[in-house]
Protein backbone atom coordinates (compact mmCIF):
# COMPACT_ATOMS: atom_id res chain seq x y z
CA UNK A 1 0.00 0.00 0.00
CA UNK A 2 1.12 3.53 -0.81
CA UNK A 3 -0.22 7.01 -0.94
CA UNK A 4 -0.26 8.57 -4.21
CA UNK A 5 3.15 7.96 -5.84
CA UNK A 6 5.01 7.94 -2.45
CA UNK A 7 6.85 4.76 -0.94
CA UNK A 8 5.40 1.32 -0.25
CA UNK A 9 4.34 1.79 3.62
CA UNK A 10 2.75 -1.67 3.67
CA UNK A 11 4.53 -4.95 1.56
CA UNK A 12 3.49 -8.43 2.27
CA UNK A 13 1.37 -7.91 4.80
CA UNK A 14 -0.64 -11.02 5.78
CA UNK A 15 -2.58 -12.14 8.11
CA UNK A 16 -6.10 -13.31 9.17
CA UNK A 17 -8.12 -12.36 12.02
CA UNK A 18 -10.43 -15.06 13.81
CA UNK A 19 -13.76 -13.96 14.84
CA UNK A 20 -14.31 -12.40 18.41
CA UNK A 21 -10.07 -12.35 19.05
CA UNK A 22 -8.33 -9.67 21.01
CA UNK A 23 -5.33 -8.15 18.92
CA UNK A 24 -2.65 -5.13 19.95
CA UNK A 25 -1.80 -3.72 16.75
CA UNK A 26 1.93 -2.62 18.03
CA UNK A 27 4.95 -0.82 16.22
CA UNK A 28 7.54 2.02 16.02
CA UNK A 29 6.15 5.20 14.68
CA UNK A 30 5.47 5.04 10.94
CA UNK A 31 5.57 1.75 10.70
CA UNK A 32 2.36 1.47 8.91
CA UNK A 33 -0.76 1.27 12.10
CA UNK A 34 -2.76 4.07 10.92
CA UNK A 35 -2.42 2.70 7.18
CA UNK A 36 -3.22 -1.45 7.67
CA UNK A 37 -6.45 0.01 9.82
CA UNK A 38 -7.48 2.21 7.16
CA UNK A 39 -7.19 -0.67 4.67
CA UNK A 40 -9.44 -2.52 7.44
CA UNK A 41 -12.23 0.32 8.08
CA UNK A 42 -11.98 0.71 4.05
CA UNK A 43 -10.92 4.35 4.00
CA UNK A 44 -8.21 3.21 1.56
CA UNK A 45 -8.22 0.56 -1.86
CA UNK A 46 -4.55 -1.26 -1.42
CA UNK A 47 -2.39 -0.58 -4.65
CA UNK A 48 -1.99 -4.83 -4.72
CA UNK A 49 -2.96 -7.65 -2.82
CA UNK A 50 -6.32 -8.80 -1.51
CA UNK A 51 -8.24 -7.28 1.89
CA UNK A 52 -11.23 -10.02 2.76
CA UNK A 53 -13.36 -8.74 5.57
CA UNK A 54 -15.96 -10.82 6.98
CA UNK A 55 -15.79 -13.37 4.07
CA UNK A 56 -16.22 -11.04 1.19
CA UNK A 57 -13.16 -9.78 -1.11
CA UNK A 58 -14.02 -6.03 -0.55
CA UNK A 59 -12.37 -4.72 -3.86
CA UNK A 60 -15.29 -6.98 -5.30
CA UNK A 61 -18.49 -5.43 -3.40
CA UNK A 62 -21.15 -3.05 -4.30
CA UNK A 63 -21.11 0.22 -3.19
CA UNK A 64 -24.23 -0.21 -1.20
CA UNK A 65 -22.55 -3.28 0.29
CA UNK A 66 -19.41 -1.59 1.00
CA UNK A 67 -21.86 0.89 3.07
CA UNK A 68 -23.21 -1.99 5.33
CA UNK A 69 -20.38 -3.68 5.81
CA UNK A 70 -18.71 -0.35 7.34
CA UNK A 71 -21.63 -0.61 10.06
CA UNK A 72 -20.39 -3.65 11.10
CA UNK A 73 -17.03 -1.98 11.52
CA UNK A 74 -16.70 0.39 14.78
CA UNK A 75 -13.61 2.83 14.24
CA UNK A 76 -11.55 4.98 16.88
CA UNK A 77 -9.51 7.43 15.38
CA UNK A 78 -6.37 9.01 16.54
CA UNK A 79 -7.53 12.52 16.29
CA UNK A 80 -11.21 11.75 17.30
CA UNK A 81 -13.02 12.93 13.53
CA UNK A 82 -15.66 14.28 15.99
CA UNK A 83 -18.67 16.59 14.24
CA UNK A 84 -18.41 19.72 16.25
CA UNK A 85 -21.99 20.96 15.09
CA UNK A 86 -23.41 18.15 16.73
CA UNK A 87 -23.69 18.10 20.70
CA UNK A 88 -21.77 15.10 22.18
CA UNK A 89 -25.08 13.32 22.28
CA UNK A 90 -25.52 13.28 18.74
CA UNK A 91 -22.37 12.20 17.68
CA UNK A 92 -22.56 9.00 19.75
CA UNK A 93 -26.00 8.57 18.19
CA UNK A 94 -24.89 8.63 14.70
CA UNK A 95 -24.30 5.39 14.01
CA UNK A 96 -27.68 4.04 15.40
CA UNK A 97 -29.54 7.08 13.22
CA UNK A 98 -27.57 6.33 10.33
CA UNK A 99 -28.88 2.44 10.68
CA UNK A 100 -32.16 3.38 10.83
CA UNK A 101 -32.40 2.60 14.33
CA UNK A 102 -35.56 4.21 16.74
CA UNK A 103 -35.43 7.69 18.55
CA UNK A 104 -36.40 5.85 21.69
CA UNK A 105 -33.56 3.25 21.43
CA UNK A 106 -31.29 5.66 20.45
CA UNK A 107 -31.56 8.03 23.70
CA UNK A 108 -31.50 4.66 26.06
CA UNK A 109 -28.50 3.49 24.65
CA UNK A 110 -26.76 6.65 23.92
CA UNK A 111 -27.53 7.99 27.48
CA UNK A 112 -26.67 4.66 28.87
CA UNK A 113 -23.21 4.09 27.04
CA UNK A 114 -22.70 8.24 27.66
CA UNK A 115 -22.26 7.50 31.70
CA UNK A 116 -20.92 4.83 31.58
CA UNK A 117 -18.36 6.57 30.31
CA UNK A 118 -18.70 9.13 32.38
CA UNK A 119 -19.80 11.80 30.22
CA UNK A 120 -23.29 12.47 31.12
CA UNK A 121 -22.99 15.60 32.39
CA UNK A 122 -22.30 16.59 29.06
CA UNK A 123 -24.43 15.10 26.59
CA UNK A 124 -25.66 18.57 24.83
CA UNK A 125 -22.28 19.69 24.98
CA UNK A 126 -20.32 20.59 21.66
CA UNK A 127 -16.95 18.09 21.57
CA UNK A 128 -14.89 21.39 20.76
CA UNK A 129 -15.53 22.54 24.18
CA UNK A 130 -14.53 19.43 26.08
CA UNK A 131 -10.98 18.34 27.01
CA UNK A 132 -8.96 15.91 24.84
CA UNK A 133 -9.43 12.94 26.95
CA UNK A 134 -13.33 13.79 27.04
CA UNK A 135 -13.69 13.69 23.69
CA UNK A 136 -11.66 10.34 23.00
CA UNK A 137 -14.26 8.88 25.40
CA UNK A 138 -16.90 10.12 23.19
CA UNK A 139 -14.98 8.93 20.39
CA UNK A 140 -14.79 5.40 21.67
CA UNK A 141 -18.49 5.77 22.56
CA UNK A 142 -19.14 6.54 19.26
CA UNK A 143 -17.54 3.32 17.76
CA UNK A 144 -19.19 0.98 20.22
CA UNK A 145 -22.88 2.05 20.06
CA UNK A 146 -23.68 -0.15 17.64
CA UNK A 147 -21.79 -3.11 18.85
CA UNK A 148 -19.70 -3.76 15.87
CA UNK A 149 -18.36 -6.90 14.68
CA UNK A 150 -14.98 -5.49 14.12
CA UNK A 151 -13.59 -2.68 16.44
CA UNK A 152 -10.64 -0.72 14.97
CA UNK A 153 -8.88 1.27 17.95
CA UNK A 154 -6.12 3.54 16.47
CA UNK A 155 -4.16 4.45 19.97
CA UNK A 156 -7.79 4.66 22.07
CA UNK A 157 -5.91 5.72 25.24
CA UNK A 158 -3.25 8.23 24.34
CA UNK A 159 -5.04 11.23 25.75
CA UNK A 160 -6.32 9.54 29.03
CA UNK A 161 -4.73 8.86 32.08
CA UNK A 162 -4.42 4.85 33.46
CA UNK A 163 -7.30 4.75 35.44
CA UNK A 164 -9.41 5.68 32.22
CA UNK A 165 -7.03 3.35 29.75
CA UNK A 166 -7.93 0.48 32.09
CA UNK A 167 -11.31 1.20 32.23
CA UNK A 168 -11.55 1.43 28.64
CA UNK A 169 -9.63 -1.68 28.09
CA UNK A 170 -11.90 -3.42 29.76
CA UNK A 171 -15.04 -2.35 27.63
CA UNK A 172 -13.07 -3.16 24.81
CA UNK A 173 -13.00 -6.52 26.46
CA UNK A 174 -16.50 -6.72 27.64
CA UNK A 175 -17.19 -5.76 23.79
CA UNK A 176 -14.80 -8.86 22.66
CA UNK A 177 -16.27 -11.53 25.21
CA UNK A 178 -19.64 -10.33 23.04
CA UNK A 179 -18.44 -11.66 19.84
CA UNK A 180 -16.49 -8.13 18.61
CA UNK A 181 -13.22 -8.99 17.27
CA UNK A 182 -10.96 -6.00 18.34
CA UNK A 183 -7.87 -4.98 17.04
CA UNK A 184 -6.42 -1.63 19.10
CA UNK A 185 -3.29 0.16 17.72
CA UNK A 186 -1.10 1.47 20.99
CA UNK A 187 2.19 2.09 21.91
CA UNK A 188 1.41 1.92 25.68
CA UNK A 189 3.35 -0.79 26.40
CA UNK A 190 2.27 -1.54 30.37
CA UNK A 191 -1.29 -1.72 28.61
CA UNK A 192 -0.03 -4.36 26.42
CA UNK A 193 1.67 -6.10 29.06
CA UNK A 194 -1.26 -5.71 31.23
CA UNK A 195 -4.05 -7.36 28.95
CA UNK A 196 -2.57 -10.63 27.82
CA UNK A 197 -3.55 -10.65 23.99
CA UNK A 198 -1.93 -11.61 20.97
CA UNK A 199 -0.01 -8.60 18.90
CA UNK A 200 0.27 -7.65 15.38
CA UNK A 201 3.61 -6.28 14.97
CA UNK A 202 4.66 -4.15 12.03
CA UNK A 203 8.16 -3.02 11.22
CA UNK A 204 9.57 -1.40 8.43
CA UNK A 205 6.16 -2.25 6.12
CA UNK A 206 6.28 -5.90 6.89
CA UNK A 207 4.07 -7.40 9.93
CA UNK A 208 5.17 -10.00 12.43
CA UNK A 209 2.64 -12.30 14.71
CA UNK A 210 3.19 -12.22 18.52
CA UNK A 211 1.45 -15.10 20.68
CA UNK A 212 0.54 -14.12 23.94
CA UNK A 213 2.93 -15.76 26.25
CA UNK A 214 5.21 -17.51 23.02
CA UNK B 1 -43.14 19.04 15.01
CA UNK B 2 -40.78 16.76 13.45
CA UNK B 3 -37.53 17.80 12.17
CA UNK B 4 -34.88 15.76 10.15
CA UNK B 5 -31.81 15.55 11.72
CA UNK B 6 -29.22 17.49 10.00
CA UNK B 7 -25.28 15.99 10.68
CA UNK B 8 -24.02 18.44 8.61
CA UNK B 9 -23.67 22.68 9.48
CA UNK B 10 -25.10 23.01 6.00
CA UNK B 11 -26.95 26.80 6.74
CA UNK B 12 -23.80 27.97 8.16
CA UNK B 13 -22.04 27.89 4.67
CA UNK B 14 -22.05 31.24 2.75
CA UNK B 15 -22.61 29.98 -1.01
CA UNK B 16 -25.96 27.99 0.45
CA UNK B 17 -27.17 30.95 2.57
CA UNK B 18 -27.27 32.93 -0.59
CA UNK B 19 -29.71 30.24 -2.58
CA UNK B 20 -33.32 31.95 -0.70
CA UNK B 21 -32.02 35.27 -2.58
CA UNK B 22 -31.07 33.80 -5.75
CA UNK B 23 -34.28 31.41 -5.94
CA UNK B 24 -36.05 34.44 -5.19
CA UNK B 25 -34.99 36.41 -7.78
CA UNK B 26 -35.49 33.63 -10.15
CA UNK B 27 -39.14 32.95 -9.55
CA UNK B 28 -39.90 37.00 -9.67
CA UNK B 29 -38.32 37.14 -13.30
CA UNK B 30 -40.12 33.64 -14.10
CA UNK B 31 -43.45 34.68 -12.51
CA UNK B 32 -43.09 37.81 -14.75
CA UNK B 33 -41.89 36.29 -17.73
CA UNK B 34 -44.69 33.85 -17.62
CA UNK B 35 -47.49 36.27 -16.56
CA UNK B 36 -46.39 38.65 -19.72
CA UNK B 37 -46.66 35.62 -21.73
CA UNK B 38 -50.13 34.45 -20.61
CA UNK B 39 -51.49 37.74 -20.62
CA UNK B 40 -50.14 38.55 -24.43
CA UNK B 41 -51.32 35.17 -25.29
CA UNK B 42 -54.75 35.85 -23.44
CA UNK B 43 -55.53 39.04 -24.85
CA UNK B 44 -54.33 38.05 -28.53
CA UNK B 45 -56.77 35.35 -28.17
CA UNK B 46 -59.07 37.72 -27.28
CA UNK B 47 -58.67 39.91 -30.40
CA UNK B 48 -58.77 37.14 -32.62
CA UNK B 49 -62.04 35.94 -31.49
CA UNK B 50 -63.21 39.34 -32.18
CA UNK B 51 -62.69 38.63 -35.83
CA UNK B 52 -63.11 35.67 -36.18
CA UNK B 53 -66.35 35.46 -38.38
CA UNK B 54 -66.64 39.03 -39.41
CA UNK B 55 -65.53 41.09 -42.64
CA UNK B 56 -65.57 44.92 -42.62
CA UNK B 57 -66.73 46.57 -45.93
CA UNK B 58 -65.65 50.35 -46.32
CA UNK B 59 -66.64 52.79 -48.18
CA UNK B 60 -64.52 56.09 -48.47
CA UNK B 61 -66.55 59.53 -48.60
CA UNK B 62 -65.31 61.14 -51.98
CA UNK B 63 -64.95 64.90 -52.21
CA UNK B 64 -68.04 66.57 -53.22
CA UNK B 65 -70.25 63.66 -52.74
CA UNK B 66 -73.71 63.91 -51.22
CA UNK B 67 -74.79 62.24 -47.99
CA UNK B 68 -77.52 60.86 -50.12
CA UNK B 69 -75.32 59.27 -52.96
CA UNK B 70 -72.79 57.94 -49.99
CA UNK B 71 -76.04 56.39 -48.26
CA UNK B 72 -77.38 54.75 -51.59
CA UNK B 73 -73.87 52.89 -51.51
CA UNK B 74 -74.45 51.76 -48.30
CA UNK B 75 -77.58 49.81 -49.21
CA UNK B 76 -75.93 48.31 -52.19
CA UNK B 77 -72.66 47.28 -50.02
CA UNK B 78 -75.40 45.99 -47.58
CA UNK B 79 -77.37 44.35 -50.71
CA UNK B 80 -74.01 42.77 -52.12
CA UNK B 81 -73.50 41.62 -48.86
CA UNK B 82 -76.37 40.03 -47.81
CA UNK B 83 -76.67 38.16 -51.29
CA UNK B 84 -73.60 36.43 -50.49
CA UNK B 85 -73.49 32.79 -49.40
CA UNK B 86 -72.56 32.54 -46.08
CA UNK B 87 -73.22 35.68 -45.07
CA UNK B 88 -75.61 35.99 -41.94
CA UNK B 89 -75.97 39.90 -41.17
CA UNK B 90 -74.47 42.97 -42.60
CA UNK B 91 -75.37 46.18 -40.51
CA UNK B 92 -73.47 49.92 -40.99
CA UNK B 93 -72.24 51.78 -38.29
CA UNK B 94 -74.12 55.20 -37.93
CA UNK B 95 -71.51 58.08 -38.74
CA UNK B 96 -71.42 58.97 -35.43
CA UNK B 97 -70.39 55.48 -34.10
CA UNK B 98 -67.75 56.21 -37.26
CA UNK B 99 -66.76 58.82 -35.54
CA UNK B 100 -66.23 57.69 -31.91
CA UNK B 101 -63.87 55.21 -32.80
CA UNK B 102 -61.74 58.34 -34.36
CA UNK B 103 -61.94 60.36 -30.94
CA UNK B 104 -58.82 58.67 -29.41
CA UNK B 105 -56.20 59.96 -32.33
CA UNK B 106 -58.39 63.05 -33.11
CA UNK B 107 -60.24 64.38 -30.31
CA UNK B 108 -63.59 65.38 -29.58
CA UNK B 109 -63.43 68.49 -31.90
CA UNK B 110 -65.93 70.26 -34.11
CA UNK B 111 -62.80 69.16 -36.98
CA UNK B 112 -64.29 66.10 -36.91
CA UNK B 113 -67.73 66.89 -37.69
CA UNK B 114 -66.20 68.24 -41.13
CA UNK B 115 -64.13 65.57 -41.98
CA UNK B 116 -65.02 62.92 -44.88
CA UNK B 117 -65.59 60.18 -43.32
CA UNK B 118 -66.00 57.05 -44.47
CA UNK B 119 -68.65 54.53 -43.90
CA UNK B 120 -68.09 51.17 -42.36
CA UNK B 121 -70.48 48.25 -42.54
CA UNK B 122 -70.26 44.84 -40.31
CA UNK B 123 -70.38 42.06 -42.00
CA UNK B 124 -71.42 38.90 -39.51
CA UNK B 125 -70.76 35.35 -41.11
CA UNK B 126 -73.18 32.18 -40.48
CA UNK B 127 -71.35 29.78 -37.90
CA UNK B 128 -70.88 26.82 -40.76
CA UNK B 129 -70.95 29.14 -44.04
CA UNK B 130 -68.42 29.27 -46.15
CA UNK B 131 -67.41 32.57 -47.88
CA UNK B 132 -65.92 33.29 -50.85
CA UNK B 133 -64.40 36.10 -50.30
CA UNK B 134 -62.79 36.86 -53.89
CA UNK B 135 -65.94 36.52 -55.34
CA UNK B 136 -67.44 38.83 -52.83
CA UNK B 137 -64.82 41.56 -52.84
CA UNK B 138 -65.40 41.01 -57.01
CA UNK B 139 -68.81 41.74 -56.68
CA UNK B 140 -68.65 44.61 -54.14
CA UNK B 141 -65.74 46.35 -56.15
CA UNK B 142 -67.87 46.02 -59.38
CA UNK B 143 -71.34 47.35 -57.65
CA UNK B 144 -69.29 50.32 -55.79
CA UNK B 145 -65.60 51.75 -57.31
CA UNK B 146 -63.71 52.71 -54.24
CA UNK B 147 -65.54 50.24 -52.04
CA UNK B 148 -62.92 47.52 -49.83
CA UNK B 149 -63.37 44.41 -48.28
CA UNK B 150 -61.27 43.56 -45.34
CA UNK B 151 -61.21 39.99 -43.85
CA UNK B 152 -58.60 40.73 -41.23
CA UNK B 153 -56.16 37.88 -42.75
CA UNK B 154 -52.61 40.38 -42.47
CA UNK B 155 -54.11 41.69 -38.96
CA UNK B 156 -54.27 38.06 -37.63
CA UNK B 157 -51.26 36.80 -39.40
CA UNK B 158 -49.05 39.48 -37.96
CA UNK B 159 -50.42 38.65 -34.73
CA UNK B 160 -49.74 35.00 -34.62
CA UNK B 161 -46.64 35.78 -36.05
CA UNK B 162 -45.97 38.00 -32.83
CA UNK B 163 -47.61 36.27 -30.74
CA UNK B 164 -45.26 33.01 -31.32
CA UNK B 165 -42.14 35.54 -31.02
CA UNK B 166 -43.21 36.36 -27.70
CA UNK B 167 -44.01 32.54 -27.02
CA UNK B 168 -40.35 31.95 -27.54
CA UNK B 169 -38.93 34.95 -26.39
CA UNK B 170 -40.73 33.92 -22.90
CA UNK B 171 -39.15 29.98 -23.71
CA UNK B 172 -35.85 31.03 -23.56
CA UNK B 173 -36.14 33.66 -20.87
CA UNK B 174 -37.21 31.01 -18.21
CA UNK B 175 -34.69 28.46 -19.80
CA UNK B 176 -32.10 30.72 -19.14
CA UNK B 177 -33.62 31.57 -15.60
CA UNK B 178 -33.69 27.70 -15.38
CA UNK B 179 -30.19 27.14 -16.26
CA UNK B 180 -29.05 29.99 -13.87
CA UNK B 181 -30.92 28.71 -10.92
CA UNK B 182 -29.44 25.00 -11.34
CA UNK B 183 -25.30 26.34 -12.67
CA UNK B 184 -25.89 28.38 -8.82
CA UNK B 185 -27.53 25.61 -7.07
CA UNK B 186 -24.83 23.32 -8.71
CA UNK B 187 -21.70 25.59 -7.07
CA UNK B 188 -23.30 26.00 -3.84
CA UNK B 189 -23.61 22.16 -3.29
CA UNK B 190 -19.91 21.70 -4.91
CA UNK B 191 -18.73 24.45 -1.97
CA UNK B 192 -20.73 23.06 0.73
CA UNK B 193 -19.76 19.52 -0.29
CA UNK B 194 -16.02 20.80 0.05
CA UNK B 195 -16.21 22.71 3.09
CA UNK B 196 -18.02 19.51 5.10
CA UNK B 197 -15.59 16.97 2.87
CA UNK B 198 -14.49 15.51 6.21
CA UNK B 199 -17.70 15.15 8.10
CA UNK B 200 -18.59 13.17 5.05
CA UNK B 201 -16.59 11.04 4.77
CA UNK B 202 -16.52 10.41 8.56
CA UNK B 203 -20.70 9.67 7.52
CA UNK B 204 -19.14 7.53 5.29
CA UNK B 205 -17.07 5.68 7.46
CA UNK B 206 -19.85 5.16 9.40
CA UNK B 207 -21.69 3.29 6.94
CA UNK B 208 -23.73 6.29 5.39
CA UNK B 209 -25.28 4.66 1.90
CA UNK B 210 -24.76 8.16 -0.81
CA UNK B 211 -28.88 9.02 -0.34
CA UNK B 212 -28.33 9.41 3.32
CA UNK B 213 -25.65 12.28 2.85
CA UNK B 214 -27.31 13.57 -0.34
CA UNK B 215 -30.45 13.73 1.98
CA UNK B 216 -29.35 16.13 4.03
CA UNK B 217 -28.08 18.39 1.33
CA UNK B 218 -31.53 17.92 -0.84
CA UNK B 219 -33.66 18.89 2.38
CA UNK B 220 -31.69 21.53 3.38
CA UNK B 221 -32.10 22.82 -0.48
CA UNK B 222 -36.07 22.48 -0.52
CA UNK B 223 -36.35 23.88 2.36
CA UNK B 224 -34.42 27.45 0.99
CA UNK B 225 -35.65 26.56 -1.89
CA UNK B 226 -38.99 26.94 -0.82
CA UNK B 227 -38.42 30.04 1.28
CA UNK B 228 -36.97 32.11 -1.70
CA UNK B 229 -39.13 30.45 -4.53
CA UNK B 230 -42.21 31.97 -2.20
CA UNK B 231 -40.69 35.58 -1.10
CA UNK B 232 -39.99 35.38 -4.83
CA UNK B 233 -43.90 34.31 -6.26
CA UNK B 234 -45.74 36.45 -3.42
CA UNK B 235 -43.27 39.80 -4.73
CA UNK B 236 -43.68 38.89 -8.06
CA UNK B 237 -47.77 38.32 -7.95
CA UNK B 238 -47.71 41.34 -5.78
CA UNK B 239 -46.47 43.31 -8.73
CA UNK B 240 -49.03 41.85 -11.07
CA UNK B 241 -51.60 43.01 -8.99
CA UNK B 242 -50.35 46.26 -8.99
CA UNK B 243 -49.77 46.79 -12.38
CA UNK B 244 -53.68 45.29 -12.78
CA UNK B 245 -54.99 47.68 -10.50
CA UNK B 246 -53.24 50.44 -12.39
CA UNK B 247 -54.22 49.49 -15.43
CA UNK B 248 -57.76 49.59 -14.72
CA UNK B 249 -57.66 52.70 -13.67
CA UNK B 250 -56.09 53.63 -16.96
CA UNK B 251 -59.87 53.76 -18.19
CA UNK B 252 -58.49 54.30 -21.64
CA UNK B 253 -59.76 52.83 -25.17
CA UNK B 254 -56.60 52.74 -26.46
CA UNK B 255 -54.60 50.30 -23.51
CA UNK B 256 -56.06 47.22 -23.51
CA UNK B 257 -57.76 45.53 -19.91
CA UNK B 258 -54.91 44.06 -17.55
CA UNK B 259 -57.16 41.51 -17.00
CA UNK B 260 -55.69 37.96 -15.67
CA UNK B 261 -57.95 34.61 -15.80
CA UNK B 262 -58.38 32.54 -13.13
CA UNK B 263 -56.75 30.33 -14.25
CA UNK B 264 -53.72 32.11 -14.46
CA UNK B 265 -53.22 32.38 -11.19
CA UNK B 266 -52.69 28.75 -10.17
CA UNK B 267 -50.02 28.44 -12.98
CA UNK B 268 -47.88 31.25 -11.33
CA UNK B 269 -48.54 29.67 -7.68
CA UNK B 270 -46.79 26.56 -9.13
CA UNK B 271 -43.59 28.61 -10.22
CA UNK B 272 -41.78 28.66 -6.38
CA UNK B 273 -42.99 24.93 -6.32
CA UNK B 274 -41.34 23.88 -9.68
CA UNK B 275 -38.14 25.85 -8.75
CA UNK B 276 -37.87 24.30 -4.99
CA UNK B 277 -38.23 20.95 -7.17
CA UNK B 278 -35.70 21.56 -9.65
CA UNK B 279 -33.23 22.91 -6.85
CA UNK B 280 -33.72 19.70 -4.70
CA UNK B 281 -33.34 17.47 -7.35
CA UNK B 282 -30.10 19.58 -9.11
CA UNK B 283 -28.89 19.23 -5.26
CA UNK B 284 -29.42 15.67 -5.01
CA UNK B 285 -27.86 15.05 -8.57
CA UNK B 286 -24.96 17.24 -7.24
CA UNK B 287 -24.21 15.45 -4.65
CA UNK B 288 -24.39 11.77 -5.74
CA UNK B 289 -22.69 12.65 -8.55
CA UNK B 290 -19.65 13.60 -6.45
CA UNK B 291 -19.98 11.00 -3.93
CA UNK B 292 -19.72 8.27 -6.72
CA UNK B 293 -16.00 9.31 -6.98
CA UNK B 294 -15.10 8.35 -2.83
CA UNK B 295 -14.66 4.92 -2.14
Amino acid sequence: MRYGAGPEILRDVTFALPPASFHFLTGPSGAGKSSLLRLMYLAHRPNRGVVTLFDRDVATIQRQERSEMRRKIGVIYQDFRLLDNLSVFDNVALPLRIAGGRENQIRTHVSELLSWVGLDDCLEDSPATLSGGEQQRVAIARAVIGRPSLLLADEPTGNVDDAIAVRLLYLFEELNRTGTTVVIATHNEALVERFKHDQLHLDQGGIEFRRYGA
Amino acid sequence: MFRPHRDLPLTHDPAIRILPWIVGLMVYLATMTLAGALLVSGLAAQWSAGLTGTLTIHIAAVEDQSPEALETEVKTAIRVALKTPGVATAQALPPDAVAALLVPWLGDGAALAELPLPRIIDVRLAETGEVDIAGFRRRLEAAIPGAGLDDHQLWRDRLVTFLRAVEAVAVVMVTLIGVTTVTVVVFATRSGLSVHGDAIEILHLIGAHDDYIAGQFQSQALGLGLKGGIAGSVAGIGTLIGLAFAATNLDSELFPLFLFQPWHWPVLATVPLVAAFIVRQTARRTVLRALSRML
